[in-house]
C-alpha cells in the first residue's frame, strides 16, 4: 500500500456504466431464468426457495446459506462481465451490500436456541455476508452494509455511483441477498408487512465509473406524501420506464395507479407481479432488466418501505447494453 | 482533490450543528462529559436481565432513563428507540433543528447499529402476540421509528458496518448532503444490551473479567456497554445562513474491508489503513496535520496492537508526538454508538480544552507504545482530530474531525 492517499475528487463527475452481474433466484440461475410474464404457477404460494449453492470450499464450510448465495452471486457476476477474481482483489474495488432479511435466519436461530455456539455467533451480523465476500475475493476497498428494508437496494446503487463518481474506487460491486425459508413462520405472521410469494434472491451488480454518461440521481424522502413529492422532481427529461418495487401488492398498486396518471405514456413494470417480492433486491433486478432492455431514454427505480420513499433515475442505459 | 491539498473551501464543508447523548455515564452532553474528563466508570453489575449463565455479567447498562428533556409523547417500548429519541431531541435542539424545518428543509435520517431491533425480537420470543415488537425487530425498526417522531421528510437510511456503524452512518450522512438528497441528517449510532449480545461474546470469550485496560500490557478483553449518540449534520454553508455556530466540521470520512476474517482484525490493520488514508483524502488533509486520534482501543490483545501499527505507518514518525486515547475503558464497547459518542468527545475535547484519559491503564506495552492519555485528563486543544472504529466482518471506518470556530 502505498504512503500516499487515493485521489478522491469533489464535486463527483461523470456517469457509472454496468458491466455485468449474477442472478441467483427461486426461479433459478440468470435473467433468463425470470417468467417473461406474471406467473400463474405462484398463487397461493407462499415462498420460492433458492437452492443453496454447493461452492466445494472448505473455507466456507461454516458459512451460512445466505454467505453461500451471496459468494455465488459474486462469482457469477464475474463471470458475465469477464473478469477474473484477482482483478477484483485490493483496494480499488468496493462491496455495497443490501438486505432487508438476509440476517434474520442467523438472528432467530440464536435467539430461540439452547445450543448456540461461538462458531454460530458471528454470523448473526448482517455483515457476515459481505465478510465472506470480501475475504473470498480478497476485498479491501470501501465497504458498506445498507439494511434500509427494501429502499437498501436503491441506497446500494445511490452509495456505489457515489464511491465511483468520486474515484474513492475503481469498481463496485452492489450485492443483494434476500432469505426468508429459515423464518418462513416469523414472515406468515407479519403478513400485512410483506406480499407472498416472497421470492429468494442473491443479486450482484458489477459497476464502473464511465466519465461519457450522464449522472445518476439517488432521492428519497419519508412520509405519506413521499411518493408525490418524488414524483415532482422528476418531471423534466424523457423517461422510458418506471420499474416499481414494494412489499405488498396494495401497495404496488396504489403506487402504480399514482405514476400512470403522472406518465400515462411510459412503460411500467411491478416487479412483484413478475416476480415475487425480492425486496431489496428488486431494484438490482430491475436495473438489469432495464438495460437488457436497451432503452434509449431514462429508467426509473422506485421502492417503497413503510413511510420511505427512494429513487434513482439512471441515464442512457441503451449504451449499457453490449457489456 | 489530490491528497495533500489544502482542506476543502469552507462552503463544502459538513457541519455539526448539533450532539446528543444516551451512555452509562451520563444522559446529555454536559453530563457525559464530565464524566470522560472525571474518570467516572459506568461499568456494572447487568441488572435488566437475567446474567447468572454468563461468565460476565458487568457492562456499561444505563440504569434510568430520566424525563430530563420533556418529551411531550409517549416514548415507543423499544428501547433503543427510546435510547435514540433521547439523543436525536438532544441534538436536534442543540441544533435549532425544528426552525430549519419551519423553513422547508428536508431532514434525513442516518442511524448505524451492530444489533439493530434485535432486543425486539428477544421481547417477540419471549411474547409472541406483540406484534409491535416483531414490527419493531428488523435492524431499522428503531430507524424507523426515530423518523416518525423527528417527522422527518427525507431519506431514512439504517447501516451496519457492526462496531464501526456509528462512524459509517455519519459518513453516509454527509454523502446524503453533498448529493443535495436533505438540507439536515440527524446522523448517529446506537445499541442497547441484551441478553443476544451478552450470550454471543460470552461464547466468543472475548470479554474480560477484569477491567477494560486499553493498549495496557494486561489488557484481557472488552466489556459491553450501551448507548446512543446522535449528532446533526449540515452543509456549512446552511449553518451559516442560520445563524448556528458549528460544534465542528466532518472534514472527510471512509469506510473499508479487511477481507481477512469473519471476526478478528487483519493483524495488518489493512482495512483501517486504507480507511484512514481514504478519510484524509476525502477530507484533503495530510496525515502530518493530525493532532489528536481517538482510537477504537477495545482493549482486546489483538485490537490495541494491530491499531497502534496502523497509527505509526500512516503517521510516522509523528506517532509518537500525537495524543491517542480510547474512552471505552468509561462505558464499555457501546458497539454501534461507539464511534459517535467518541465522535462527540473530540469535538468537545476541542471546545473545552481537554483531553479524557483512557482509563486503568497501567502497564506499558512494548508493542502499544504512542502516546496515550492516561490517568487524568490531559490540558490539550486538538483541532484536527481521526476517529477510528472496527468491527466484526472486517468492518473499518474512520472519520476526520475538525473543531468548530
Amino acid at each position: 500500500m502505498g504512503q500516499e492517499a487515493h485521489r478522491v475528487c469533489y464535486p463527483p463527475a461523470g456517469g457509472v456504466a454496468v458491466r455485468g452481474w449474477g442472478l441467483l433466484t427461486g426461479w433459478g440461475a440468470g435473467l433468463q431464468s425470470l417468467p417473461t410474464l406474471p406467473p400463474v404457477a405462484t398463487q397461493g404460494q407462499r415462498l420460492l426457495p433458492v437452492a443453496t449453492p454447493d461452492l466445494a470450499s472448505e473455507r466456507l464450510r461454516r458459512a451460512t446459506r445466505e454467505c453461500l448465495l451471496g459468494v455465488a452471486a459474486v462469482q457469477a457476476a464475474l463471470d458475465h462481465s469477464c473478469l477474473a477474481p484477482h482483478e477484483v482483489a485490493g483496494a480499488r474495488t468496493a462491496l455495497v451490500y443490501a438486505s432487508a432479511s438476509s440476517y434474520a435466519a442467523a438472528n432467530w436461530t440464536f435467539v430461540t436456541s439452547e445450543t448456540e455456539n461461538a462458531l454460530h455467533f458471528p454470523y448473526t451480523a448482517p455483515s457476515a455476508v459481505p465478510a465472506e465476500v470480501t475475504i473470498q475475493f480478497g476485498i479491501t476497498g470501501p465497504y458498506l452494509t445498507l439494511l434500509s428494508g427494501a429502499n437498501a437496494g436503491i441506497e446500494a446503487l445511490w452509495q456505489a455511483t457515489t464511491l465511483l463518481t468520486t474515484a474513492q474506487c475503481d469498481r463496485v460491486l452492489v450485492l443483494g441477498v434476500e432469505t426468508f425459508q429459515e423464518c418462513a413462520e416469523l414472515y406468515a405472521t407479519g403478513r400485512w408487512l410483506l406480499g407472498t410469494p416472497l421470492l429468494e434472491a442473491a443479486a450482484c451488480l458489477v459497476l464502473e465509473r464511465h466519465p461519457n454518461l450522464a449522472a445518476v440521481r439517488y432521492r428519497a424522502a419519508w412520509g405519506t406524501r413521499g411518493l408525490a413529492s418524488l414524483v415532482a422532481g422528476e418531471r423534466e427529461g424523457a423517461l422510458a420506464s418506471v420499474y416499481l418495487c414494494t412489499p405488498t401488492a396494495p401497495a404496488g398498486q396504489v403506487a402504480g395507479h399514482y405514476l400512470q396518471a403522472q406518465w400515462p405514456d411510459i412503460s411500467l413494470v411491478l416487479l412483484h407481479e413478475r416476480l415475487g417480492f425480492c425486496l431489496a433486491c428488486a431494484p438490482l433486478i430491475a436495473l438489469m432488466l432495464a438495460v437488457t432492455a436497451g432503452q434509449l431514454e431514462d429508467v426509473l427505480l422506485i421502492s417503497q418501505w413503510w413511510d420511505a420513499w427512494a429513487l434513482v433515475r439512471w441515464p442512457e442505459l441503451s449504451s449499457q447494453a453490449g457489456h | 482533490m489530490m491528497s495533500g491539498t489544502p482542506h476543502q473551501p469552507s462552503d463544502d464543508r459538513i457541519a455539526i450543528t448539533g450532539m446528543g447523548v444516551l451512555s452509562p455515564i451520563g444522559q446529555g452532553i454536559e453530563a457525559f462529559w464530565s464524566g470522560l474528563i472525571n474518570g467516572v466508570s459506568g461499568i456494572t453489575a447487568i441488572e435488566r436481565f437475567p446474567t447468572h449463565d454468563l461468565r460476565v455479567r458487568r457492562g456499561g447498562e444505563v440504569k434510568q432513563l430520566r424525563g430530563t428533556l420533556g418529551l411531550e409523547r409517549p416514548l415507543p417500548a423499544c428501547r433503543a428507540s427510546q435510547f435514540l429519541i433521547h439523543a436525536a431531541t438532544e441534538a436536534t435542539r442543540m441544533a435549532r433543528l425544528s426552525e430549519a424545518v419551519a423553513a422547508g428543509g428536508r431532514v434525513a435520517v442516518v442511524i448505524g447499529s451492530a444489533l439493530g431491533g434485535i432486543a425486539e425480537a428477544e421481547r417477540w420470543h419471549e411474547q409472541p402476540g406483540d406484534l409491535h415488537a416483531l414490527a419493531g425487530a428488523p435492524y431499522d425498526g428503531p430507524t424507523r421509528q426515530l423518523a416518525r417522531w423527528l417527522d422527518a421528510t427525507g431519506p431514512v437510511l439504517t447501516i451496519s458496518t457492526a462496531c464501526a456503524s456509528g462512524a459509517t452512518s455519519l459518513g453516509l450522512g454527509a454523502d446524503l448532503l453533498r448529493a443535495g438528497a436533505a438540507t439536515a441528517v440527524v446522523a448517529g449510532g446506537m445499541d442497547v444490551l441484551c441478553r443476544f449480545v451478552m450470550r454471543g461474546f460470552n461464547h466468543l470469550r472475548s470479554l474480560t473479567r477484569d477491567e477494560m485496560r486499553p493498549f495496557d500490557r494486561r489488557r484481557k478483553g472488552l466489556l459491553l456497554g450501551e448507548g446512543a449518540g446522535v449528532v446533526v449534520l449540515e452543509r456549512a454553508q446552511t449553518a451559516r445562513q442560520r445563524g448556528i455556530a458549528p460544534c465542528g466540521y466532518l472534514l472527510g470520512h471512509a469506510s473499508c474491508a479487511d477481507g481477512a476474517h469473519i471476526t478478528a482484525p487483519d493483524p495488518q490493520g489493512r482495512g483501517l489503513e486504507q480507511s484512514i488514508r481514504l478519510a484524509l483524502a476525502n477530507a484533503g488533509v495530510r496525515s502530518a496535520e493530525i493532532e489528536f486520534i481517538s482510537a477504537h482501543g477495545t482493549g482486546t490483545p489483538l485490537n490495541d496492537r494491530m491499531e497502534t501499527q496502523v497509527f505509526k505507518q500512516v503517521l510516522g514518525a509523528r506517532a509518537y508526538e500525537v495524543p491517542v486515547n480510547s474512552i471505552k475503558a468509561h462505558m464499555g464497547h457501546t458497539m454501534g454508538a461507539a464511534a459517535t459518542l467518541e465522535t462527540i468527545m473530540c469535538l468537545l475535547a476541542w471546545r473545552y480544552g481537554q483531553v479524557p484519559p483512557t482509563l486503568n491503564y497501567g502497564e506499558p506495552d512494548p508493542e502499544c507504545d504512542l502516546p496515550y492519555v492516561t490517568g487524568q485528563a490531559r490540558t490539550y486543544r486538538p483541532r484536527l482530530s481521526l476517529n477510528t472504529a472496527a468491527g466484526f466482518g472486517g468492518c473499518n471506518a474512520c472519520l476526520v474531525l475538525a473543531g468548530g470556530e
